[in-house]
């Protein structure tokens, strides 16, 4: 409600400037900044680039223009983007909250600038010298931010009851820390290059976005298409036995739950659903006697299984961008205590992220379907205190905590 | 508008666009199909280990099958197309017991019905990677032979895809060539003999051509490198 008002403000103020065609493209900038966000390939960031584009407007056209434009740009940009997800009515909800939103941090940020005693470059360039104007440009973007972060925390403690605000307003916060180092000098840029060389100067910066976009862009989903290929083929490469597949994926999402857990770093977090799949490819070249034997394996048959690690291991030091997983694939058979297989690492020595899947792998192949070798499956309780009891000698201590506590979630959200 | 062109900002802007620009569609491209025939052979590779003697087989048949295309005239998409299918043709025998793979005996026709589906798992399994699905077929059908008399589906001629055809040519010579757990490797004009003879039968007559002529190309070279 505030929001339409300030808006509406904004539109009668603005109306007379509102002539410039200038205008128009800017318009379209901050539409098109909405719709084509930024993804960077190997993490879940990504960033929009409409706070730059509003900021150079409002560095170039004032306020009421900046406001006015960028707001039925953004709100029309969300409406295309969300249409599909949201019936209409929680569509034109959710909109207008975002957008009145939207206004509102502007607004007020925009207002502290000038009254702040920032320069608006349409006024021409002020005397102060250049940082001063990148200082209050810093101001403005961390007004908008913090602002919109702050909404969105309260909007998310007034009707959300799945989500405390706390979490809305720190995830918020982080994913915007890049973009607002960005966002200031870039903006102020954008708007020097459009006071000098009007719509030239767009075009200037406006095809250089685009065209970085496109690089990062494509190596995402080129990046996307390899990786797919790979793990899909290798997964299906270990269905030996119909039971693999469903061991595999289901290893690989609980390998990725504890993961997160631990808070590994986001480069392992990426990779680890991809370890998870293809940890036993190693397996591709044993034979199916050995592996399916019901009896006790000879020695010499116990020697062939415990290579697949290391095998495994070689297969994937092949394949590009999946270097990271070499060790975890070969370390997924080690144990704290010096009596894993292939290295007889000890513990300090082992990946987390082969421990993680050592866990994993574990509890799934004790609690999953049945198989040959193991006729029947324990619970998972029972699976549940065969990990807790391999603390220490069989499974990392950090590991089997993060693994209790994702255990315990699991288990919350199933009474749910 | 001169002196934009002498601006710093929008100088750098330039350099980034070419750079980005130089980036998205000309290194990415290369660097990651060069990638992903890497990584489809690795994994080729790595079902290859089952069957004693077939490492490196699907590697040169890629080879033989690039360079028939090439002369069949066939565009490079396709040609691709076939080599990857020629890297992966026998992905299907991870699911072929090791036993029956390195069987030195003759098979059961039990046996060899297990063999035979090879092309079939080989085809769905390739056919789940969204961006491998026109190399499904090609797998599935390369054990097709021109009379009619091959499997899975007993296509004939020009029914078979030509992929298939091609590729068909390529891996028989290669693997008359090895010694098999069955049987000692052909000399190389044996092999020769064995294709002409099946030229209309077995092989699409034009492929046969196409891969002696290939033959004769390669020799020639060696033969240039030997002296």
């Amino acid at each position: 409600m505030l929001g339409l008002i300030v808006f509406v403000t904004a539109l009668v103020c603005g109306r007379s400037d509102i002539k410039d065609p200038a205008i128009g493209v800017f318009f379209i900038l901050v539409f098109l900044a909405e719709l084509l966000p930024v993804r960077f390939p190997g993490t879940a960031a990504e960033a929009i680039m409409t706070l730059p584009v509003a900021l150079s407007l409002f560095l170039s056209h004032g306020t009421s223009v900046m406001i006015a434009a960028s707001t039925v740009a953004v709100t029309g940009a969300a409406l295309i983007v969300h249409r599909k997800r949201y019936s209409p009515v929680r569509l034109i909800d959710l909109t207008s909250y975002h957008a009145s939103m939207y206004v509102l941090s502007v607004a007020v940020a925009s207002l502290v600038y000038i009254l702040a005693g920032g320069h608006i470059l349409s006024e021409g360039w002020g005397s102060s010298p250049g940082w001063l104007y990148l200082v209050y440009c810093y101001m403005w973007v961390f007004l908008c931010t913090t602002l919109n972060a702050a909404f969105d925390a309260l909007g998310a403690a007034l009707y959300r009851q799945d989500l405390p605000w706390r979490v809305v307003f720190a995830q918020y916060i982080r994913w915007t820390i890049p973009n607002y180092i960005v966002t200031a000098p870039f903006g102020l840029l954008f708007a020097y290059l459009y006071t000098s060389y009007h719509i030239y100067g767009i075009l200037a910066i406006i095809i250089p976005f685009l065209v970085g976009r496109q690089a990062l862009n494509q190596y995402a989903n080129e990046l996307g298409t390899y990786r797919e290929t790979i793990t899909t083929l290798g997964s299906y490469m270990q269905h030996y036995h119909p039971y693999t597949k469903g061991h595999l994926e289901r290893v690989a999402d609980l390998a990725t739950e504890v993961a997160k857990e631990l808070r590994l770093r986001t480069s392992s977090l990426m990779l680890i659903r991809d370890a998870g799949i293809l940890h036993d490819i190693g397996k591709v070249g044993v034979s199916e006697e050995i592996l399916d034997k019901e009896g006790k394996l000879t020695d010499e048959e116990w020697n062939i299984i415990r290579q697949h690690p290391a095998r495994g291991a070689e297969i994937i030091a092949q394949l590009r961008y999946l270097e990271p997983i070499v060790p975890w694939v070969r370390g997924h058979h080690e144990r704290p205590d010096g009596r894993g297989y292939p290295d007889a690492l000890k513990d300090g020595q082992i990946p987390i992220e082969a421990a993680v899947i050592a866990v994993a792998d574990a509890f799934d192949a004790m609690a999953g379907v049945k198989r040959s070798y193991r006729e029947v499956p324990l619970t998972e309780d029972q699976a549940i205190d065969q990990v807790r009891y391999g603390v220490g000698t069989q499974f990392d201590p950090r590991v089997v905590k993060a693994f209790l506590r994702v255990m315990a979630r699991r288990r919350e959200e199933e009474v749910e | 508008m001169s002196n934009i062109l002498a601006n710093p900002a929008v100088i750098i802007s330039g350099l980034f666009t070419i750079v980005a620009g130089g980036y998205a569609y000309v290194y990415l491209p290369l660097v990651m199909r060069k990638a992903y025939r890497q990584g489809l052979l690795t994994l080729a590779r790595a079902v290859e280990t089952k069957d004693t003697g077939a490492e490196g087989h699907g590697e040169r048949v890629a080879a033989y099958v690039v360079q028939v295309a090439k002369e069949l005239r066939v565009p490079i998409r396709e040609r691709r197309r076939m080599e990857y299918a020629a890297f992966l043709q026998d992905i299907g025998n991870v699911r072929v017991p090791h036993r029956i793979l390195n069987k030195a005996q003759a098979l059961t026709d039990e046996e060899f019905e297990i063999v035979k589906g090879h092309t079939l798992v080989g085809a769905e399994m390739v056919e789940q990677v969204k961006f491998l699905r026109d190399v499904a077929p090609i797998i599935r059908h390369h054990h097709e032979r021109w009379d009619g008399s091959g499997y899975p589906d007993g296509l004939k001629g020009k029914e078979i895809p030509l992929g298939s055809r091609i590729l068909a040519v390529c891996t028989a010579y290669d693997s008359m060539l090895r010694t098999r757990a069955y049987r000692p490797g052909m000399d190389e004009e044996s092999a020769i003999r064995e294709l002409r003879a099946g030229a209309g039968t077995v092989y699409d007559p034009d492929v046969v051509n196409a891969f002696l002529k290939v033959l004769k190309k390669r020799m020639k070279w060696e033969h240039t490198v030997d002296h």
